[in-house]
């Protein structure tokens, strides 16, 4: 026992942090979702599931709710692929391959406000942009693509990092089971689909996962480009809480918002965490 | 050996840690500041011995330019140096300052002078007693005389004042001379004028007006101003502000469908959402647009894009009234306000300085060489000597005197930010909802009257300044 008491004082300040820095605040927002505290004042009324009920009839939430949702299915589909085709380019050009590791991560390493100021000025600029000199208009005026241009930021910030991870996981794969799949006569697409995707499977659910949890935590590039706009069409449940505590004064309404993000990723965790543990009977 | 060596780098490594969350600064105006890196980002005003020697009076402010923090350190920190001894005022600039000026005073921590973008904003606080009352500090130096009555009013809860305005900002229409003259315009006395000579700006390929909002939102706001005190009037307005007439009144409701018709027109800027406002002001300099409406405010963005010859080109005045019935007038709201920190220490010290920024000789100083922010409302406000300012600079002022002179007769206007509560400013942010038809103008207005009488009755509305008669 006196031999680990050096390994426990050494675990102190990271549990001490995580207390504090996490644990405190959490309960506090748990706490201050069911009251009506404006974030200020000491005096706050506990008003039971009124935040709850108030957005769940509440319009513009509702939006963010499946604004999210259209993040998720874009985010689930077009930098996974990408990613995927990318990794699996990387696989057959040995020689090149950190050159193009080192590209395809260069967005991904930019800060979000770099990248924002990228695109809103050299691209999505109605006069120096390169849609302004094509003569095309913003896809970030149009409510209908809105959501879609500040994803294509963040999709073109989030793909590399994926293929690279991608890429990681494909090169673990057993050189003996390729070169007998092939010795079968395996065509690429079956060599992929039976081979190197069952091995990067893990991998792959974790990225799934990270992309459902992420998907409903988004901010930055929203915030950034369009703030939630043009009329809330890229309002999200993270741009809405950030306006309700920061913006009207309702920080009990927009713990309610957190709290929900918060279910949604822990949702996917467990989802994640039973899928290994299959993985681990199997 | 290797365990020793690992044992030392953890210790290392929590030190480290432990340091690192200690705070950097005090943020207590009675504590000695130690000199710190951050030192860079505050104003230095005095020698590093004297700083030692002196008690700090801390202020937190905006992100401005380096040419702009100069002019500050210049005009105001080393004056407040010079004529305080024993103080010292540190400034320092923050992009967040809003945000990072709440989170201090929720813990009754933060700077000794608060800044806040408009008494709106601040009315929270207030309630929650974070601001100290400064009513006894205006009756010993005076303020209620020489501020201009509305803004004055403006700035009083319950009778009693928690701020000070920093500066005037009023609502208008900005032209451009050089571009109207080189089109064979004149300057527009009526409306109509005014959308005729959009309409040929357009046929002409150029843009009807310039503003964007690409980065801030908020500035759809200034638009919502401008259409409700133009259209409907200020007296409806004030009225709805006073919970005595529906946000969904016809005038009001006609207010928003016409800000809809000149969105929809392209009158508001084709590309508003795609431009940022200091964009869009560069382009009114490139000639791209006659107008530019909004704020007296964006004096201090274009002083950039108007300089040397082209400084007397850009001309500022009323918007002509919407609609008959309605008086010309300026909507009047502030670039910022100042009060002090119930936690501060040094009060008495804290009223000093904002006493001195209420002065002909400060604000004409700051506004020589920072046009368009420091107008502190003073009713001598014309009487400062402008004549070694340059031709922007004179033009600015003299905008703001007209705006004063309109003021002070009654003819003004109320401003969305400033005298609206937030969960009602933030429905009329989004009015782009209206713009887009996704909502008709009364839906809409009857929607924003729910959020109004909810905010009304939690008594969040800010002070309202009456209408002078």
């Amino acid at each position: 026992m006196k031999k680990k008491i050096p390994y426990y004082l050494m675990l102190m300040p990271a549990v001490a942090l995580s207390l504090f820095i996490v644990l405190v605040p959490a309960v506090n927002t748990v706490i201050s979702s069911f009251t009506d505290w404006n974030g200020i004042s000491e005096e706050r009324t506990f008003i039971g599931f009124q935040n709850y009920n108030d957005l769940l009839n509440d319009s513009v939430f509702i939006k963010a709710f499946f604004n999210n949702l259209k993040w998720l299915g874009m985010f689930l589909t077009v930098p996974v692929l990408m990613g995927l085709i990318a990794a699996g380019f990387l696989l057959y050009k040995r020689r090149s391959r950190n050159f193009y590791q080192v590209i395809f991560l260069c967005p991904y390493v930019i800060a979000p406000v770099a990248n924002s100021l990228l695109w809103l000025t050299m691209i999505y600029n109605p006069v120096s942009g390169i849609m302004g000199v094509l003569g095309l208009q913003s896809p970030l005026v149009q409510r209908e693509t809105a959501l879609a241009g500040v994803a294509a930021v963040d999709i073109w910030h989030y793909w590399g990092f994926l293929a690279i991870i991608f890429f990681s996981a494909l090169r673990q794969t057993p050189m003996d089971q390729v070169e007998a799949a092939l010795v079968e006569g395996c065509n690429g697409f079956q060599l992929f689909r039976y081979i190197y995707f069952h091995s990067m499977l893990p991998t792959f659910r974790l990225m799934m996962i990270m992309i459902v949890i992420n998907s409903f935590r988004t901010f930055d590039y929203i915030y950034l480009l369009t703030r939630g706009g043009p009329a809330r069409a890229t309002e999200t449940l993270a741009t809405l809480s950030y306006n309700l505590a920061f913006g009207m004064f309702q920080y009990g309404k927009a713990s309610a918002v957190a709290l929900i993000m918060s279910f949604i990723g822990l949702a996917a965790s467990c989802i994640y965490v039973h899928f290994s543990r299959l993985e681990e009977i199997e | 050996m290797k365990k020793n060596w690992t044992s030392y780098l953890a210790i290392c490594l929590v030190c480290s840690l432990i340091g690192g969350c200690a705070p950097s600064r005090n943020t207590r105006a009675d504590e000695k500041e130690a000199p710190s890196a951050s030192a860079d980002n505050s104003a230095e005003t005095v020698s590093e011995k004297a700083k030692e020697d002196s008690i700090p009076i801390t202020m937190w402010f905006w992100g401005s330019t380096p040419e702009q923090q100069e002019v500050l350190k210049t005009s105001l920190i080393d004056k407040f140096n010079r004529e305080n001894p024993g103080y010292h005022l540190e400034v320092e600039y923050r992009s967040s300052v809003n945000n990072d000026v709440r989170v201090a005073i929720s813990a009754d921590q933060g700077p000794d002078i608060l800044y806040e973008s408009s008494p709106g904003l601040a009315a929270t606080y207030i309630e929650a007693g974070k601001y100290a009352d400064l009513t006894s500090y205006a009756e010993e130096y005076g303020w209620k005389d020489r501020l201009l009555e509305p803004a004055y009013n403006s700035c009083t809860f319950d009778g009693k004042l928690y701020l000070i305005p920093m500066g005037l900002d009023v609502l208008g229409m900005f032209y451009d001379s050089r571009t109207l003259e080189e089109n064979g315009w004149s300057v527009p006395d009526t409306i109509e004028e005014v959308e005729s000579i959009m309409d040929q700006a357009m046929e002409k390929g150029m843009y009807a007006s310039l503003n964007g909002n690409a980065t801030w939102r908020a500035n759809n706001g200034d638009y919502v101003t401008m259409f409700l005190n133009n259209w409907a009037g200020p007296e409806n307005v004030y009225q709805a502000l006073m919970n005595e007439q529906d946000w969904n009144s016809e005038a009001l409701t006609a207010a928003v469908e016409k800000s809809a018709e000149w969105y929809q027109k392209g009158y508001l800027c084709k590309d508003y959402i795609a431009l940022g406002r200091n964009e869009a002001l560069q382009m009114m300099a490139d000639g791209k647009a006659p107008f530019h409406f909004g704020t007296s405010k964006s004096f201090q963005f274009a002083v950039t894009f108007y300089e040397g010859e082209r400084g007397g080109d850009l001309k500022f005045m009323a918007l002509p009234p919407g609609r008959e019935g309605v008086s010309k007038n300026y909507a009047m709201g502030c670039t910022g306000v100042l009060g002090i920190n119930e936690a501060s220490e040094h009060k008495d010290i804290c009223a000093k300085f904002l006493d001195m920024l209420m002065t002909e000789e400060t604000v004409g100083d700051l506004s020589k060489d920072w046009p368009g922010y420091w107008y502190c409302p003073l009713k001598t406000l014309d009487q400062i000597d402008t004549s070694d300012y340059n031709v922007y600079s004179k033009n600015a002022m003299d905008a703001i005197c007209e705006a004063v002179k309109s003021i002070d007769s009654g003819k003004f206007g109320y401003f969305a930010s400033s005298c609206m509560p937030p969960q009602t400013f933030d429905e009329f942010v989004n009015i782009e909802v209206v713009w887009f038809g996704d909502e008709n103008p009364e839906d809409y207005m009857k929607k924003v009257d729910g959020i109004f009488e909810a905010e009304y009755e939690k008594g969040m509305v800010p002070p309202i300044p009456p209408i002078i008669k």
